[in-house]
């Protein structure tokens, strides 16, 4: 079922001032709507915008302060108020209305599928041709927007940048660590084939032995400031040790130097005083000697004892000191012997260390550990003057073993450097064939993706460009400009080229040369090779009076070409405000045509929008011949107009010879002089189906279905009927004169009926159209079921 | 609020196309192909996963041969 509008009803929108109502004839594909400028077409064709796609229509493309929404309402009218009704053939029913400043759509049927609309007016014509390649990609957009695609493709690419950059951090690191191999190969004397197979045979000589060459060094170099330390310790120990018994000495002799005195005896003299003292202490009650009993002088008594003592304490002291000066001189040799052991210890583990690193030392080095060596083989349980001698030697001998030890670290460094960059280098190098791998494979993939984006929408454009460039052809044949095609742009995604031919020149921007209607027309193509991708079927497209600069010529094929393509889709409806448009299906169609005319009156705030349905000429005509009382002029000039139109139209189409004259206006009789031999030799055919019965009976007792076949008519004796009485055109319908009164309503009525005949006896009885496609010997009618002949005529 | 008169350009589509392409030269695994499909079609694919697919495809190259 097609979803052609049927039922369009406008309340308070625009300018529907008083409710409007439109019943569309869906058998016709095609709906003319005329209407002189402010009639209401564009509001008619916002309605259909506004319920089917939301939008605001043409007031989207106005400059108006603020917001647009309310200027949808009619002029006095609430927002509110708002109301548009669609109903479509399938059945389906929506009403919309704004709320909240937007569309919002009803459903109000359970059928039946809101039809796509696309609408194209003059501003839709210029985002096309005139507008930037980014506004055109935007057009084009819903067909070749791959946006999504294009991210994940994007992030391809970044991973192909990545891993080119990981391949070149490799190499730059392979290239690092060559080169510092070259210069350990160079400064090793460049042996082997170069230096990656020298560091690779130099990596695998054993670390080992380099390792204990080292440790056996560092335990001597350890050893032999073990025994410089023992020996500093052992030298302050003898100072200590000759200092201490020298103090000895010296007391001792101080003491042999005083009054020759027991000493056990001074000591016990002294003692036995010190007892003797409280005893004559000041106060104390001693008048008499505890064991002479004499009477005890007690003050003298007591300063003799002081005295005695007194000088007894030098004594004292001098004993106390050669005490404490023995036990010191003892207390200095013992740290000595501890001093003498640990050096003695240190010089054994020396001994032994110097037996492992012999092969290290220099000749110096090893003539002095020997030396020491053998100074310390006397098994001497005590340190003797040599092994002092010798540990004075040791600085020399931790000299030679620096030495010794700084050359093996920096040979034992050197191999793990070179160790190292050769790791580094297989490692840049196993690298490098990784990544160089993984960017040919993405490369590669990103080719693929790439390509297979390109494909499709240059298959979509070219697609787009091909369909235009027939449509462009139907409305500009033989002209120099054309071929209009669509591409991507090379280098910036999301713009779409237009571009044409001129003269002979290809690729041109068709904005550059193009005259402006050219340019209208070329709009029209593209924006209808795009709707004619979708679904045409499911699609209405509105036309809302696109076509102000084109000429008279190129209307009547963008007219035809309408009339063609209308069938494809659901419906189209045109608005203009060309009344030529209007009049070249009301005058040039017999009834069958698939089109409804509609007719819109001027529009006032008390009336809104009104309109009416426009009848066909032959049609106004046959109704005009049945009306009581007989409208004579009426007929006689519509059956006039009628008949001018028809052979006007004859002339151009079989280029008759006209007289000429400055504003290219001839006369019904000029018209008919230039057509009197033509229609002689004009033969109508009509694709005929057999009637019911006619068909053949097949072996099987069924009747087969004939094909419908051409029956051919001659158009003279039509055309001699109306021309007997082609005089009353001119007597009855457009001047006053005498004769005209006395014409017969009879003869009136046979004028208006040979004319309204001639006109049905050339066009097609299905669509109403007189033949003019040019097929093969004759000129078809749109559906093709009528052919005129000849082609040409010269007669 | 009105129907597209055909899906919106096929990202998916094309995607779905793009992945079989890229499997057929072995430049992705066939496990991997759904995901890639899916994050390939919303716009969703990363740098880094393009970089995994395609070096997990290589190293199942290099376990076949």
């Amino acid at each position: 079922m097609s979803r052609a509008i049927q039922r369009l009803t406008l309340r308070s929108f625009r300018g529907a001032t008083q409710p409007v109502e439109i019943d569309l004839e869906t058998d016709k594909p095609l709906v003319v709507i005329f209407g002189e400028n402010g009639s209401g077409k564009s509001s008619l064709i916002d309605a259909v915008d506004f319920i089917a796609n939301g939008s605001f229509g043409s007031l989207m493309h106005r400059s108006v302060d603020g917001q647009r929404h309310p200027f949808l309402a009619s002029l006095g009218h609430d927002l509110d108020d708002i109301e548009i009704g669609l109903h479509t053939k399938e059945g389906g029913a929506w009403t919309a209305r704004l709320e909240r400043k937007h569309a919002t759509i009803e459903r109000t049927s359970d059928t039946g599928e809101l039809p796509v609309v696309r609408v194209l007016r003059r501003a839709e014509i210029l985002d096309i041709v005139e507008a930037t390649p980014a506004k055109r990609y935007e057009a084009l957009g819903r067909f070749i927007d791959v946006s999504s695609y294009e991210k994940s493709e994007a992030a391809l690419r970044e991973a192909l940048r990545n891993a080119e950059t990981s391949l070149q951090l490799a190499a730059a690191r392979a290239e690092q660590a060559s080169s510092s191999l070259e210069k350990y190969w160079e400064a090793e004397g460049s042996a082997g084939a170069n230096a990656e197979a020298w560091a690779r045979a130099k990596a695998q000589d054993a670390v080992v032995e380099l390792e204990q060459r080292e440790a056996a060094l560092k335990v001597v170099k350890h050893a032999v400031s073990a025994v410089g330390q023992r020996r500093i310790e052992y030298g302050r120990a003898i100072g200590n040790t000759r200092a201490a018994t020298r103090t000895f000495s010296r007391v001792r002799d101080e003491l042999t130097q005083m009054p020759d005195l027991e000493a056990a005896d001074v000591v016990s003299l002294v003692a036995l005083l010190r007892k003797a003292t409280p005893l004559v202490a000041e106060g104390a009650d001693t008048t008499e000697c505890p064991l002479c009993l004499q009477a005890i002088p007690g003050e003298e008594l007591r300063k003799s004892i002081e005295d005695r003592l007194s000088k007894l304490d030098n004594y004292v002291q001098l004993a106390d000191r050669l005490s404490q000066a023995e036990k010191n001189s003892e207390s200095k040799v013992a740290v000595l012997n501890g001093a003498g052991e640990s050096l003695l210890g240190a010089l054994s583990k020396l001994a032994e260390a110097t037996d492992e690193a012999q092969a290290e030392l220099t000749s110096n080095g090893k003539a002095l550990l020997a030396s020491l060596r053998d100074t310390l083989k006397t098994d001497s349980e005590e340190v003797t003057t040599d092994a002092i001698q010798a540990g004075r030697r040791l600085s020399i001998v931790l000299s030679s073993l620096s030495e010794a030890l700084i050359t093996v670290s920096s040979d034992l460094a050197k191999h793990n450097a070179i160790r190292v960059q050769h790791e580094a280098l297989l490692d840049a190098k196993k690298e490098g064939r990784h990544q160089e791998q993984l960017v040919a494979r993405l490369k590669q993939a990103h080719e693929i993706v790439e390509s297979i984006r390109k494909a499709f929408v240059d298959s979509v454009l070219e697609s787009i460009g091909e369909e235009c460039k027939v449509l462009y052809a139907c409305i500009h044949p033989e002209e120099s400009l054309g071929s209009p095609h669509l591409a991507m742009h090379e280098n910036r995604p999301g713009s779409v080229e237009l571009e044409g031919t001129f003269e002979n020149q290809t690729n041109i921007p068709p904005q550059g040369y193009y005259s402006e209607s050219h340019l209208d027309t070329l709009g029209f193509c593209v924006w209808l090779a795009i709707a004619k991708r979708g679904k045409p079927e499911n699609t209405i497209l509105l036309i809302d009076d696109v076509f102000t600069s084109v000429d008279a010529q190129h209307i009547s094929r963008i007219v035809r070409l309408i009339s063609d393509i209308a069938n494809e889709f659901a419906q189209v409806i045109v608005a203009t405000h060309y009344r030529n448009w209007r009049d070249r299906y009301r005058l040039a169609y017999a009834p069958g045509l698939k089109a409804q005319l509609l007719e819109l009156h001027s529009w006032s705030l008390a009336r809104g929008i009104s309109l009416s349905s426009t009848e066909l000429a032959v049609e106004e005509l046959e109704s005009k011949l049945e009306t009581e009382p007989l409208e004579r002029q009426a007929v006689a000039s519509q059956a006039g107009i009628l008949l001018e139109a028809l052979l006007d139209y004859l002339t151009l189409l079989y280029r008759r010879r006209l007289p000429r004259n400055h504003e290219n206006e001839w006369t019904l009789g000029d018209l008919l002089s230039s057509c009197r031999k033509l229609f002689n030799n004009l033969t109508i055919e009509r694709d005929v189906q057999p009637a019911e019965g006619d068909g053949k009976e097949a072996g099987d007792g069924q009747e087969t279905v004939e094909a419908s076949v051409g029956v051919a008519q001659a158009i003279t004796p039509f055309y001699d009927d109306m021309g007997r009485l082609l005089f009353l055109r001119n007597q009855v319908g457009c001047h006053f004169n005498l004769a005209g009164g006395e014409t017969s309503d009879a003869d009136v009525r046979a004028f208006g009926k040979a004319t309204s005949l001639l006109v049905k006896s050339i066009a097609c009885h299905e669509c109403g159209q007189i033949p003019s496609r040019r097929r093969g010997d004759h000129f078809a009618c749109t559906c093709g079921k009528t052919r005129m002949r000849p082609l040409e005529y010269t007669g | 609020m009105c129907e597209e008169a055909e899906p919106k350009i096929p990202s998916a589509k094309l995607a779905t196309q793009a992945a079989d392409a890229l499997l057929t030269e072995s430049l992705v695994r066939e496990k991997d192909l759904e995901q890639i499909r899916s994050a390939f079609s919303v716009g969703t694919a990363t740098a880094g996963q393009w970089l995994l697919w395609v070096d997990l495809a290589a190293e199942e190259d290099d376990g076949n041969e």
